[in-house]
């Protein structure tokens, strides 16, 4: 029904008291922020209940949105602080590198469970894209924004340069070089594994 | 022939598994969707509610200046209420009752003009009350016969039946010259002493007293023999 409309168009239905408007907005930013979150926090459960804040809380937040940056950077902003903040609020006091103190004051190296899939592991689609998606945090921040921006908020290349206030050129050169450094990360070999089984 | 969005994915090496993984990867749940769904837009119609009500307003005046003039009357009557003593209060005078009656007295006396300016609100007044304060309202009683002995007897009699109280003003005689008393009485009772001023007395010229709402009233008693 409102699937024509821009973001903004929605987001002024809603505030002029049509909640039409944000039924639209919904279809089109949950997966976009469920991606988001779930490949920051890397567990379904936290992503979900990052995702299930976000929009709870979207309809109030509306409010702060000024309509001077576009919508889809408006809501990655926000996206992007709650789920930083889910991860301050879940991250340990201790790090994990640390080693264990044992009785007696002696140390031993912490052993950590990584549920992660493995290489060996990712023998089907979801589990050869977690397994790329466990390989985001080794990207340098720039890259990894451009990442997130491009296939996880659907953005277009002009609007992650006007986001990140780059040009345009620097954002095609810098996703370039974040898909490189990604299948640097993952073998060559399990990648044609996976598509094997596509 | 390949299109531009195909061509710039090429060059970006977005056509390769790595991105399809990125972009299919996270799938959440059909029933975490639907759930949502129907929180999100549950809040969203109470939203949308809130913000239908709030644009609604009186008068079509955007609600936000009708808060700020319900704020701004709130303000003004809590000022009022912490000024009430400034501003419904009288002039403060500078002279007692008694000082001013004595000159208003004296004054009549030397003085042939009709008793139409006298104790009238001061000027100096803080607020929006009469002037009421140290001043009291005035009749003025003219009798064309001497005063007497007995007739001053008779006036402190009804003063003291009405609680108040007589005196002489001027230095009048029964030679001709104007005497006055001045009788103090609770306003609620001039009528009657009025009355009683008729059966002792006689009848009088009475002028209209001017209303200050004062707790009592001065009685300005002239006896004019001719």
């Amino acid at each position: 029904m409102h699937s024509d409309a821009s973001d903004e168009q929605l987001i002024q239905l809603h505030l002029s008291g049509d909640p039409r408007g944000m039924e639209a907005i919904y279809e089109r930013y949950f997966d976009r922020i469920y991606r988001l979150a779930y490949s920051k926090l890397r567990s379904t459960q936290d992503a979900e209940d990052v995702t299930s804040a976000i929009f709870l809380k979207l309809c109030r937040s509306l409010d702060s949105f000024r309509g001077e940056a576009k919508f889809s950077t408006w809501i990655y902003t926000v996206a992007n602080n709650a789920v930083m903040d889910s991860i301050r609020r879940r991250r340990p006091n201790v790090s994990l590198d640390a080693d264990l103190r044992v009785d007696g004051g002696d140390s031993v190296p912490r052993e950590i469970e990584d549920d992660a899939p493995g290489p060996e592991d990712h023998v089907a689609d979801a589990d050869f894209a977690r397994y790329v998606y466990g390989k985001l945090d080794a990207l340098p921040p720039g890259q990894r924004s451009v990442i997130e921006l491009r296939y996880f908020m659907e953005l277009s290349y002009q609007q992650i340069a006007d986001q990140l206030g780059v040009e345009l050129g620097t954002v095609k050169s810098r996703l370039n070089r974040a898909i490189a450094a990604l299948r640097s990360l993952v073998s060559t070999e399990e990648e044609v594994k996976a598509s094997a089984f596509r | 022939m390949r299109s531009d969005e195909q061509m710039e994915a090429m060059e970006t090496g977005e056509d390769s598994a790595i991105v399809r993984a990125l972009r299919t990867g996270a799938t959440p749940a059909p029933e975490f969707r639907a759930r949502l769904k129907q929180s999100f837009l549950s809040e969203a119609e109470s939203d949308a509610r809130r913000r239908r009500a709030y644009k609604l307003s009186i008068l079509g005046l955007p609600r936000f200046y009708i808060n700020l003039a319900a704020v701004g009357a709130a303000a003004a009557l809590i000022l009022m209420a912490l000024t009430y003593s400034v501003w419904f209060r009288p002039a403060h005078t500078l002279q007692t009752a008694e000082e001013q009656r004595q000159s208003v007295a004296v004054t009549e006396q030397a003085d042939s003009e009709p008793h139409s300016v006298l104790l009238g609100p001061r000027s100096g007044a803080l607020g929006f009350a009469p002037d009421a304060g140290d001043t009291a309202d005035a009749v003025y009683v003219e009798y064309s016969t001497p005063l007497t002995d007995e007739v001053r007897g008779t006036l402190e009699l009804i003063a003291a039946e009405a609680g108040g109280a007589v005196e002489l003003a001027g230095d009048g005689d029964s030679a001709g010259k104007a005497q006055a008393i001045v009788l103090t009485v609770p306003s609620d009772v001039l009528d009657h002493v009025l009355g009683r001023l008729g059966e002792a007395i006689g009848a009088a010229g009475i002028s209209k007293p001017v209303h200050l709402n004062s707790e009592r009233v001065t009685v300005y008693i002239t006896f004019s023999p001719d």
